[in-house]
């Protein structure tokens, strides 16, 4: 079956099996920030934001996009530069396997948080987890992106 | 591995129908997010119900009615559902997973399946809460819990919706985690109508049911003239009384029973706090 997306910013038609799942699909298309974590719901890895909304991609089946507007880090350069450097600057930047998918629910945070506190912004990024374990220097940055002191 | 043949998006609920029902490998597909949790899993036709407009929470001046794709993350943050039922949607679905999975599994695909790890059904079996399907009609969420699975060769009905009553209601909801996002080991929801208490606790691992001896202790006229402590004393102890615990890698069976009371205890104190 063919599905036709607006895949950062760009207009696409794909050709997909109807049980592809979506992080399989983006990958196989030149989204290679899209990782392959858990493949189980689980940690988060492979998030994308599906009408500006963060799914699991390695949950949400492709055919399920079909319309819809992708965004994976690749269409978000500017500011994954911006909250990169803030992460790098914390020592937060580890082996960098998490890191464009919670770059990703950070930006979809900020978008969506008004004036969020700290427990909020925990709260919204437990999704993502970090194999590395650092948190902390990962939170600190996040918390200066979203302009939380 | 699921294995989906065909797709297809019916732009009406009868086309829906009527599709699923054409082989019995044909399968309605809520969210979606419980293919992952299936092990072999093959699918003549996958029907998809993203095109009929099921993902919309609207009220009636009665109910709130939940369109069966609506999304865990919008019935979370949705402020009317949560202003009006003391925020037990959002308690007890902000735990679930990450937001980027509450984004993706829906209301309908929860119940309908009847999950037994589910926090959502824990949360609606305290509240008024009906189904509707668009075959069978209306039936309350309890009744259709006590139904027999559908057999495979069985007509596959459609939950379209989930209605559930606007009353003055006071109510709590309370779980047990290993850790933050993961599946819940036991959870647990009180109700107060009037001085009528509803109490059920799910994730047994089985689905959610009613505490009955716990609620027939404290629905009992003859307590009512008591005093909290005492009458929380009665209830605790009756809390587990009908009902069946297991163990399963999260918790074992006398733990969960055990903890049954705590959480039961920790939600009637809650819904007779006066703010």
């Amino acid at each position: 079956m063919k599905i036709r997306v607006t895949l950062n910013r760009e207009i696409k038609e794909i050709e997909i099996s109807p049980d592809d799942y979506l992080s399989e699909v983006l990958r196989a298309n030149g989204c290679k920030s899209v990782k392959r974590g858990c493949d189980k719901s689980t940690c988060g890895a492979c998030t994308v934001l599906v009408d500006d909304k963060p799914v699991l991609s390695c949950t949400y089946l492709a055919a399920r996009v079909d319309g819809k507007t992708i965004t994976t880090l690749e269409g978000e350069q500017e500011e994954a530069v911006k909250l990169g450097q803030l992460i790098v600057a914390e020592g937060g930047d580890q082996c960098g396997y998490c890191t464009p998918s919670l770059a990703l629910t950070t930006i979809a945070m900020k978008r969506e948080l008004i004036s969020p506190t700290e427990a909020e912004i925990v709260h919204y990024i437990t999704g993502n987890l970090c194999r590395c374990s650092g948190y902390v220097a990962q939170l600190k940055g996040i918390k200066k992106y979203m302009g939380v002191e | 591995m699921i294995k989906i043949k065909n797709w297809v998006s019916p732009k009406t609920i009868d086309e829906a129908y009527q599709i699923a029902n054409e082989k019995i490998n044909n399968r309605v597909l809520g969210g979606g997010a419980f293919l992952r949790l299936a092990h072999d899993l093959t699918i003549d036709t996958a029907v998809d119900l993203s095109l009929l407009g099921l993902d919309q929470i609207s009220e009636t001046e009665r109910y709130f009615e939940i369109g069966a794709m609506t999304t865990l993350r919008q019935l979370e943050t949705s402020q009317p559902l949560n202003n009006a039922f003391e925020n037990i949607f959002k308690k007890s679905l902000e735990n679930i997973v990450g937001v980027q999975l509450r984004h993706i599994a829906t209301i309908g695909g929860t119940v309908f399946a009847r999950y037994g790890f589910s926090d959502l059904i824990t949360a609606l079996m305290v509240l008024e809460t009906s189904l509707v399907f668009h075959e069978r009609g209306e039936v309350s969420l309890v009744e259709y819990l006590e139904m027999p699975r559908a057999h495979k060769r069985d007509k596959k009905d459609i939950l379209i919706q989930i209605r559930v009553m606007k009353q003055p209601i006071k109510c709590s909801f309370q779980m047990l985690r290993n850790s933050s996002s993961d599946f819940a080991i036991l959870n647990a929801a009180v109700s107060k109508v009037d001085r009528h208490y509803k109490i059920a606790i799910g994730s047994r691992p089985g689905v959610a049911c009613y505490a009955l001896e716990a609620m027939t202790v404290i629905n009992d006229t003859a307590s009512i003239n008591q005093d909290d402590l005492e009458r929380l004393k009665l209830m605790r102890s009756a809390v587990s009384g009908n009902l069946v615990f297991g163990t399963n890698r999260f918790g074992s069976q006398s733990y969960r029973k055990a903890m049954s009371e705590v959480l039961v205890k920790r939600a009637f104190m809650e819904v007779n706090h006066e703010n």
